[in-house]
């Protein structure tokens, strides 16, 4: 992982709605890409 | 290929088979997400860098593992539509929903907040960075929770009615299922058990660093809080094994007498077998080397007191002995072997050798994998010493299994053996590689980055190690 990825300074920087926008961002697309492959699985279950 | 064999059998081994993969990876991720969290916590209350450190280290190598568990955990719920049909039709109304509550936990909170935990730092900030660590950590204690719970209830049913279906239902209050008699020892049992794996890990890996390396201060840092871990936790665990041990010997006593090698009751006093061979066929213990009366000294709390052996059971309701017998010494051995790491590691730090002593480090290196070991063979003690039944005492393994033929098992059992053990094999062989490597300092991370054109220039490697992550006085203390 690269360092600026992982630079706590950035995160603090930011505006705290900025912040939470980003928490929430990430982990619906985490949810939703395991939401995904779910579906994927179930479907080709049920097929 | 598989005509000759038995689909119930080829069923069992599967299930063994994926299980004990399957487990391997929990025991570790649970562990190691409450120690991202203490390192984390650590890092935010006194701004030491080495903690920071070691969690970028160690947070790929959780990335890793808790991806495997949950590959291999997958398997594990189609199993039971697959090849244990009936018994998921039989007991789908009281396990399906806290299976159900284990699934919701891992998506929402381990999984979401890890999508944070892994590529979050420079967007959220430190606190809600943390938050995100600790509810991975949660998540990974309430899934454990559930499933045990499952586990628990399916060892010591409690809380349920069989309908005219044939079908366990819920009589009563749901908190009578979930909180049945043998689930809490089993949780605490369990979650020590994962620390424990997790810290021999952490312990291995600090101490083969050290080894090279002996001012490494990251891996100092990392073998003496493993020791600490190995120390303080160790005692526990035999402490509450030996409570978990009273508790099934309460509502599963065949499998106490399959765990003691106690074919025969002793009416004035049991021998605790320290080893032997277990001999089925003649009904005794060949070979043994026993203490006299202790084992009632241990399970009663009196020398004298009545122990029943197998005897008392009938010959189609005993659990395979051998089996049983050699799990429960391999973990109780390894259990005894992590306190005598966790003394010798005290004494060390007492003389102030904790980071020079060669032996104490080779020591941990050889214990590193103890951990998995000891949790598979309390795992097989456990489910094997509760056979013959699926559900203790109501339903049998023999009437759970789908209506399958081998060949069916038999193929799924075959490609289950070669994908996990190149899948698995690919994915532990990458977590070895990066163990191997020692863990850098952001700074040495800079340092190999992008060329910087303008600005100010970085300090030495060394100088800024001292100047944020402590000196190596603070290190030994």
């Amino acid at each position: 992982m690269a360092q600026g990825h992982d630079d706590p300074n950035r995160g603090d920087a930011r505006p705290l709605a900025h912040k939470l926008g980003w928490m929430a961002a990430i982990w619906l697309m985490s949810v939703g890409v395991i939401g995904v492959v779910a579906y994927v699985i179930r479907w080709w279950i049920n097929a | 290929m598989f005509d000759g064999f038995d689909a119930l059998l080829l069923a069992r081994i599967q299930f063994a088979f994926t299980v004990s993969f399957h487990f391997i990876f929990p025991a570790f991720s649970i562990g190691l997400a409450s120690y991202l969290a203490v390192l984390e916590g650590l890092w935010l209350k006194t701004n030491n860098n080495v903690y920071l450190d070691l969690f970028k280290y160690w947070r790929k190598i959780f990335a890793i593992a808790f991806a495997m568990g949950v590959v291999s955990g997958i398997v594990m719920s189609y199993q039971f539509g697959t090849n244990w049909s009936v018994f998921s039709d039989r007991t789908g109304p009281i396990l399906g929903p806290p299976m159900a509550y284990e699934v919701l936990t891992a998506f929402f909170l381990e999984a979401g907040f890890l999508g944070v935990m892994l590529f979050g730092m420079d967007k959220v900030g430190r606190k809600l960075h943390f938050t995100a660590t600790l509810m991975v950590a949660i998540g990974t204690f309430i899934s454990a929770f559930w499933i045990l719970s499952v586990n628990s209830w399916m060892q010591t049913p409690t809380g349920y009615e069989i309908a005219a279906n044939g079908q366990f239902v819920p009589a009563g209050s749901w908190l009578t299922i979930i909180f049945n008699p043998s689930f809490p020892y089993r949780l605490v049992h369990t979650v020590m058990a994962a620390y424990l794996t997790t810290a021999f890990v952490v312990g291995a890996v600090g101490a083969w660093h050290l080894l090279k390396d002996k001012a490494d201060l990251r891996a100092r840092r990392m073998f003496s809080m493993a020791m600490w871990m190995a120390a303080l936790v160790a005692p526990l665990q035999i402490f509450a094994g030996d409570m978990h041990g009273l508790n099934t010997l309460e509502y599963q006593p065949a499998k106490v007498m399959a765990m003691e090698g106690h074919y025969d009751s002793h009416p004035n006093g049991a021998p605790l077998i320290l080893f032997g061979i277990p001999n089925s066929a003649e009904k005794r213990v060949d070979y043994a080397i026993e203490i006299p009366k202790a084992s009632s000294l241990i399970l009663k709390h009196d020398l004298n007191a009545p122990l029943a052996g197998l005897d008392t059971i009938p010959e189609d309701e005993q659990p395979p002995v051998g089996i049983v017998f050699w799990s429960f010494r391999i973990m109780v051995s390894i259990g005894f072997a992590m306190l005598g790491i966790g003394v010798f590691s005290l004494i060390a730090r007492a003389r102030g050798k904790l980071f020079d002593s060669t032996w104490l480090h080779r020591a941990a290196i050889v214990m590193g994998p103890s951990g998995f070991i000891a949790v598979i063979a309390g795992w097989v003690t456990t489910e094997v010493g509760r056979q013959p039944y699926t559900v203790y005492g109501l339903l049998t393994t023999a009437d759970s299994v789908s209506p399958l033929a081998a060949p069916a098992v038999g193929a799924s059992l075959l490609a289950f053996v070669i994908t996990y053990f190149i899948m698995f094999g690919a994915g532990t062989a990458y977590i070895l590689k990066l163990m191997n490597k020692p863990a850098t300092g952001h700074e040495e991370a800079a340092a190999s980055g992008p060329l910087r054109t303008a600005g100010i220039t970085p300090a030495s490697a060394d100088s800024t190690r001292r100047g944020q992550s402590g000196t190596m006085a603070e290190e030994g203390a």
